[in-house]
């Protein structure tokens, strides 16, 4: 094993592997620049072009992991899920980015 | 704070007094904002699109900041007649700021005049990020329409097209 390698494996305990799915990746990634007005769950299915089951458990998993924040909100008188990035959810996707870039070095 | 004062200076003309913790009044103003940048005003919010349509962290960022001159429509910006105009536009075409009206015009405008579709390719893209009912979609697409005068190139497609089916017209009344 060269040095690159023990370096990688090393670092790779600091990355949380459950972060690694397709889904919750694209949750994540299309949620980073949208600060505290988030996405509604609807804007995630339609724009991600995910299914409700698979948005609404990757949804629920990314929750538990406190790497996004849930809250209603009210929009022409209807009430929506809206969803936004925690400040765990970006040091999360941050760790996996540098390591995703040392992986391909 | 020049470029919300501008933005502050638009609610006032039309009287719409925003409250920054509200979703709702987040959205309207991104939207309408987004439609006076594309319509030439110029505020100066750079705008991407995300999954939720085209959106400006810069913009939200200034009403958080600004929330209470928004909030009290605190602005020493004089709007130009020109610029007057735009926003009553924006006003009067999105139904007095119909939030999902505003998501549709904006979405397809930014598809249609920042990203250079067509407009059947930005109708198509529409379709996909606001999977609204097709009335909504058409009334949203129709008045983005009324809100952008068609430029040189659009009236000579349009000429080409009805061209095409004039002379269609032609050769069947021939055998008439």
């Amino acid at each position: 094993m060269d040095d690159r390698i023990i370096g990688l494996v090393g670092e790779a305990k600091l990355v949380n592997s459950k972060i690694f799915s397709l889904p919750r990746l694209l949750i994540l990634v299309s949620l980073e620049n949208l600060g505290q007005d988030g996405a509604t769950f609807t804007d995630l299915r339609a724009g991600l072009d995910l299914k409700d089951g698979i948005l609404h458990s990757n949804l629920k998993t990314l929750k538990e992991m406190g790497y996004i924040a849930e809250r209603k909100v009210k929009l022409e008188k209807k009430t929506l899920r809206s969803y936004s990035m925690t400040e765990e959810g970006r040091e999360a996707l941050l760790t996996a980015r540098n390591w995703f870039r040392k992986w391909l070095s | 704070m020049e470029r919300i004062e501008k933005i502050i200076a638009c609610f006032k003309e039309i009287g719409f007094k925003p409250k920054i913790n509200e979703f709702q009044d987040r959205l309207v103003i991104q939207k309408a904002v987004c439609l006076l940048d594309l319509m030439g005003l110029r505020p100066g919010y750079k705008f991407s699109l995300y999954v939720k349509g085209p959106y400006s962290p810069d913009l939200t960022k200034d009403l958080y900041d600004q929330k209470e001159a928004v909030q009290n429509l605190k602005s020493r910006c004089v709007l130009s007649g020109t610029e007057r105009e735009k926003i009553l536009k924006v006003y009067d075409l999105s139904n007095h700021l119909e939030p999902k009206l505003l998501e549709i015009m904006a979405t397809y405008s930014f598809l249609w005049k920042k990203m250079n579709l067509t407009s059947k390719e930005a109708l198509i893209n529409l379709k996909k990020l606001k999977p609204y009912p097709e009335t909504q979609i058409a009334m949203g697409v129709s008045r983005t329409k009324q809100l952008f005068p068609p430029t040189e190139k659009e009236i000579e497609e349009m000429k080409a097209e009805f061209k095409a089916w004039e002379d269609a017209s032609d050769s069947d009344a021939r055998y008439e």
